[in-house]
């Protein structure tokens, strides 16, 4: 075990030990540290002890921030979705404890439950057969539409996230926000994001409804399994969607934010069946799902601030590369602006 | 002088796939040796233009500049002045020509930020910064 996980290990059970009162012969297992994620670290553990006279055992992860991310959030939001979820039809990870301010585990952290599936940031264009891939793809969206209809306000989501003012409140919200990361994160000027910005600004689009947005809804973001078919055994090539994944970003706003980042031209390989699934078939499905309209030109702000997004992301790596808190290298967002640029028609 | 910096890091990159990717067995370090490795492939590829890069396009900026003082407010067009009067770096210090280019497209991104979305004060020259960004959009590295 490295001096690393020695150090996770110790902080863990002090901190499992304050949640758990009571609890006897705590014991932690199988601890070690994923390579996915950028921007939390992510230890998958086992854990068990004794409550009276009941052994308890739980498969766990706990996600807690790095030295460096790429991405600036807080674990009290996570937590809260996580925990308002739990009474929705979307599937999530039960969450279990959190340390806000990394008081037990080094750094703000949440515990939850770990979900047995597989990922598969391809799957729509992976090796099932197209039928199963197109169910998929369904599916998929299915879930989108159902995060958007989960009723946040009576889960209290409300006043955790922030609601956004009516109109293009959304718009200004989610610029706002993702301006000032560019300002923090920026190590040198930028012209080409000033042109960026410039135009969103002068396009925000009007919100039809404010729902719960994900921020990052995509495959690689879900634990998949193969269908039980009718007799029990998995059906070839289904695959259901067991949970959805990294609600860090998520807040309220436009639903069409959502919508923005999986027809995003960069994500098409994640979210679109050439000839079968495309930008225009998500959009018309999208419409009969929710019964919300979506223009060209909403889709295509949300498309740019996707990207935007995306190019702030990669500068918060650069950053904290340059100040050696990150272990990845990251340069210039270089073909995210020339996407945003052809975006703008510029 | 051998080796030379593309030598040594086209070998450093070498060593680190032959003899030290083979020994991480564990994915989150293995996952940082391979994009290390990709960084300096990128490094070998690019180091030798960037000295030329930067006084290219600086040399650009400060045309774009000039031309962009009689379209911005005077406080702007004080300090662009200012800025291009003063003299060119030595090229060849890498740290002063890095200075140099960034305060001019500081300049610049300022002059976008005054120009309004779509350049509505000037288009003329709005079309021509944004030409001169698309051309550039790769960065020096």
């Amino acid at each position: 075990m490295s001096d690393e996980a020695a150090d996770v290990e110790a902080r863990l059970r002090a901190f499992l030990a304050d949640q758990l009162p009571g609890a006897q012969d705590l014991e932690i297992a199988n601890l070690r540290r994923t390579s996915s994620g950028f921007s939390r670290e992510n230890w998958p553990f086992d854990a068990s002890w004794r409550s009276g006279d009941r052994v308890e055992r739980a498969a766990l992860i706990m996600r807690r921030d790095p030295v460096g991310s790429v991405l600036v959030t807080d674990r009290r939001e996570e937590f809260a979705v996580l925990r308002a979820l739990e009474s929705s039809p979307v599937p999530a990870p039960r969450a279990r404890f959190l340390d806000a301010d990394g008081a037990f585990l080094g750094r703000p952290a949440v515990v939850m439950e770990r979900v047995d599936g597989d990922c598969d940031w391809f799957v729509v264009n992976g090796e099932r057969p197209l039928g199963a891939r197109v169910a998929f793809a369904h599916r998929a969206l299915e879930l989108l539409s159902a995060i958007h209809a989960v009723d946040w306000r009576a889960a209290g989501l409300g006043p955790v996230l922030g609601e956004p003012a009516p109109g293009t409140g959304a718009a200004t919200a989610a610029l706002d926000r993702w301006e000032a990361e560019l300002r923090r994160q920026q190590l040198e000027p930028y012209p080409e994001l000033e042109v960026v910005l410039g135009w969103l600004r002068a396009n925000e689009p009007v919100a039809q409804t404010t729902a719960l947005v994900h921020g990052d809804f995509k495959p690689g973001n879900m634990l998949l399994r193969a269908e039980p078919g009718a007799g029990g055994g998995p059906v070839e090539g289904n695959v259901e969607i067991v949970a959805m994944l990294d609600w860090e970003t998520a807040h309220l706003g436009d639903p069409l934010e959502d919508l923005g980042w999986i027809t995003n031209p960069l994500r098409r390989r994640e979210h679109q069946i050439p000839g079968v699934w495309e930008r225009a078939d998500i959009a018309r499905r999208y419409e009969e799902l929710t019964g919300l309209r979506v223009t060209e030109a909403d889709l295509r702000f949300w498309n740019v601030l996707a990207n935007f997004k995306l190019a702030v992301i990669v500068l918060t790596g650069a950053r904290s590369f340059v100040e050696g808190r990150g272990d990845r290298v990251f340069t210039a967002p270089s073909a995210l602006v020339a996407l945003m640029f052809e975006l703008i028609g510029i | 002088m051998r080796p030379t910096p593309e030598e040594q890091l086209r070998g450093l990159r070498e060593v680190l796939e032959r003899v030290v990717a083979p020994e991480l067995h564990a994915p989150y370090p293995a996952d940082v040796l391979a994009a290390a490795v990709a960084a300096l492939e990128r490094l070998e590829q690019c180091w030798r233009t960037v000295p030329a890069a930067l006084r290219d396009e600086s040399a650009e900026l400060d045309t774009l500049l000039r031309d962009a003082r009689a379209a911005v407010d005077r406080g702007l067009a004080d300090a662009i002045a200012e800025a291009l009067a003063a003299p060119a770096p030595d090229w060849l210090d890498p740290a002063a020509a890095v200075e140099h280019h960034e305060a001019r497209r500081a300049l610049l991104a300022e002059v976008v930020r005054r120009l309004g979305p779509a350049g509505a004060r000037a288009p003329e020259l709005w079309a021509r910064i944004v030409a001169h960004l698309r051309r550039h959009v790769g960065g020096p590295l």
